[in-house]
């Protein structure tokens, strides 16, 4: 595959390891992300595709490799020299496979959260609830409420999280990233849990998130279907190794791959 | 009219003036002037209590030094009083510097690693400072305790037992309406969201160690001002008070009023302590259950009521609500069950 110029990259993992004891979760892994694509990373269960995330987003410290992210000025940043809290703040936000959130807090709340970081109230300040606060605040719950309603979820942003539906708990994770001003949007299996109407959602929804907020995406996902429709690149790992890279078609037709998720003779879907 | 009720600084200011007719009530002779005296011990309680509750509601953080602290305080603002003669405020200003200090750093030790540590670390504390307040005698008085004057305000304003209840009062109302403050914008969703989940507060930015030392330095304030308001509203301080005991005391305070409300933690803090005060202690065939009530109300709440009383009031607006068939939280419209007639029971039956 043709490497990409250096200017369109927006994320360059090089030689990325990382192990867990004995056991070598991410081995020697290396890729780049160009800007404004939807990039997946596919893998059979236990291939470390969340370790990857966590080494990305600095949950976890890779052994050795770098992580670099380029910013739209041709700033470049690398990752490993950040805290794990100070990775949003270079415009990085990411999901979990789990569904993350403030249980007993309403959705709107929990949407909030999201724009943590962009939101510069000083203790004492909040601490007299002086009018900057107050108008900072109310803005932000405007900008919550407009992101709420791009997900079709607005009529429900006083209802407490823990009690909706998986469905709405995925897209309050997703509205939450969209509260920082992302450059790059990390989903950890965006659609798992979800039924087909809703998977189908979420792929028209990725894509308008990607135009609309100007974002690169970074996802793995086990739903094939939703991989290969959305993605413009993907990475199949295995046992933390990359096994092939290239364009949904070229991955589909890679014998390796077909060799990870079905063994020696098969084919892919 | 019902807006402004709902206004919570309104609410604050209510239970405020509510307080503060106290004390013309047992001038009048309704009340005795040692339940005024119970309640103001009470309004101490519940600012420590606010404190801890902010540690242990909103960040899931646990402290068993809360009564080192205050005591700590308590003893400072005594011996800045009356050994070194200086004003109120100089006691004030120190007796809130220093425990307060003192827990930063001790926070600054322990929260970097488990949220647990904070726990050990502040018994060891609170430990370590309750032998000072029983030895260090030139300090703290030793076993005899340490006294300290009514609060002399800008060095001529001599307050006496009521004014001083007054202030208290006061201060009660500003602590609550600030707490509300920092509880309900920015810095209390970071601590909720701590709570939640800390690999979602990270992941937004939420740094968790500042955050937990913010939520610990505000619970070591607390104590502190809750300490030097008991030491000039009592009138001394004995090493005996400040034991683990009391610590546990606020916890089951929370517990029993709610987790992250202030009201709760105002009620709690009535039920724990003035309840026992005013009815068990004067009767002294109950005096001594005291400790065994206090007990099987934590046990009680725990067990089926793990919200607290502070939950009472929404469950109390759920119930009013679906009484009047209004929208249940569902958003739709409940029927009121109508109540069936003995002739239409017999008919349904036969048809």
């Amino acid at each position: 595959m043709i490497q990409p110029e250096k200017k369109d990259i927006a994320l360059k993992v090089e030689n990325v390891s990382i192990a867990f004891g004995g056991l070598k979760a991410v081995d020697d892994l290396s890729f780049s992300i160009r800007r404004n694509e939807i990039y997946g990373l596919i893998g059979p269960n236990g291939a470390g595709k969340t370790t990857i995330f966590n080494c990305i987003t600095q949950f976890y410290k890779a052994d050795s490799g770098s992580v670099h992210f380029i910013h739209s000025n041709g700033k470049e940043t690398n990752l490993m020299d950040l805290e794990v809290h100070n990775v949003i703040k270079e415009g990085i936000v990411r999901t979990f496979q789990n569904v993350e959130l403030i249980r007993e807090l309403s959705i709107i709340d929990n949407v909030l959260v999201g724009a943590h970081h962009v939101m510069h109230q000083p203790l004492l300040g909040q601490l007299f609830n002086r009018g900057k606060i107050r108008r900072d605040e109310e803005e932000t719950r405007k900008k919550a409420e407009g992101i709420l309603e791009f997900l079709d979820i607005l009529h429900l942003k006083n209802f407490i999280a823990g009690s909706q539906p998986y469905g709405v708990q995925k897209k309050v994770e997703i509205a939450r990233t969209l509260m920082s001003n992302p450059d790059l949007i990390i989903l950890d299996e965006p659609a798992a849990g979800l039924n087909d109407t809703e998977t189908k959602e979420l792929a028209d929804r990725i894509k308008k998130i990607k135009d609309v907020y100007n974002a690169t995406i970074l996802l793995v996902e086990h739903d094939m279907r939703l991989v290969m429709d959305i993605c413009d690149h993907i990475c199949a790992i295995s046992f933390g190794e990359k096994i092939a890279e290239g364009t949904p078609k070229e991955i589909q037709s890679n014998p390796e791959v077909q060799k990870a998720y079905l063994g020696e003779e098969g084919e892919l879907e | 009219m019902i807006k402004i009720v709902k206004n919570s600084y309104i609410q604050f200011i209510l239970l405020g003036l509510a307080l503060l007719t106290l004390p013309f009530i047992a001038e009048m002779g309704v009340i005795r002037n040692s339940t005024v005296t119970v309640i103001g011990t009470t309004i101490i309680y519940t600012i420590a209590a606010l404190g801890l509750n902010v540690l242990l509601g909103f960040s899931g953080l646990i402290s068993l030094g809360t009564a080192g602290f205050m005591g700590l305080a308590a003893y400072i603002s005594a011996y800045v009083t009356e050994t070194m003669n200086l004003p109120f405020e100089v006691a004030v200003l120190a007796a809130i510097i220093i425990p307060t200090f003192l827990g930063i750093l001790v926070g600054i030790l322990s929260l970097k690693f488990e949220g647990i540590y904070l726990g050990i670390a502040t018994l060891v504390v609170a430990e370590i400072l309750r032998e000072i307040f029983i030895n260090v005698t030139e300090f703290t008085g030793g076993a005899s305790g340490a006294l300290a004057s009514r609060p002399e305000l800008l060095g001529f304003f001599k307050l006496d037992r009521i004014q001083t209840y007054y202030l208290i009062v006061i201060v009660m109302v500003i602590i609550f309406m600030l707490i509300h403050n920092l509880t309900k914008g920015h810095m209390g969703r970071a601590l909720n969201a701590m709570r939640g989940s800390e690999a979602a507060a990270q992941a937004m930015g939420i740094n968790i160690f500042k955050y937990r030392l913010i939520a610990f330095g505000i619970a070591t304030i607390l104590a502190s001002v809750s300490g030097v308001l008991y030491v000039h509203y009592v009138g001394l301080s004995y090493p005996t008070t400040w034991n683990l005991m009391l610590s546990l005391d606020f916890l089951a305070i929370i517990v029993v009023g709610g987790f992250r409300s202030i009201f709760g933690t105002f009620i709690g803090a009535f039920i724990l302590f003035a309840m026992s005060e005013l009815f068990l202690k004067p009767i002294p065939a109950l005096a001594n259950i005291a400790p065994l009530v206090k007990g099987i109300l934590i046990i009680i709440f725990i067990l089926y009521y793990p919200n607290g009383l502070a939950n009472i009031k929404n469950q109390v607006s759920h119930w009013w609500q679906r009484r009047k068939g209004k929208k249940d939280e569902y958003g739709q419209t409940k029927e009121k069950k109508k109540k069936l007639t003995r002739a239409e029971v017999r008919e349904n039956d036969t048809a």
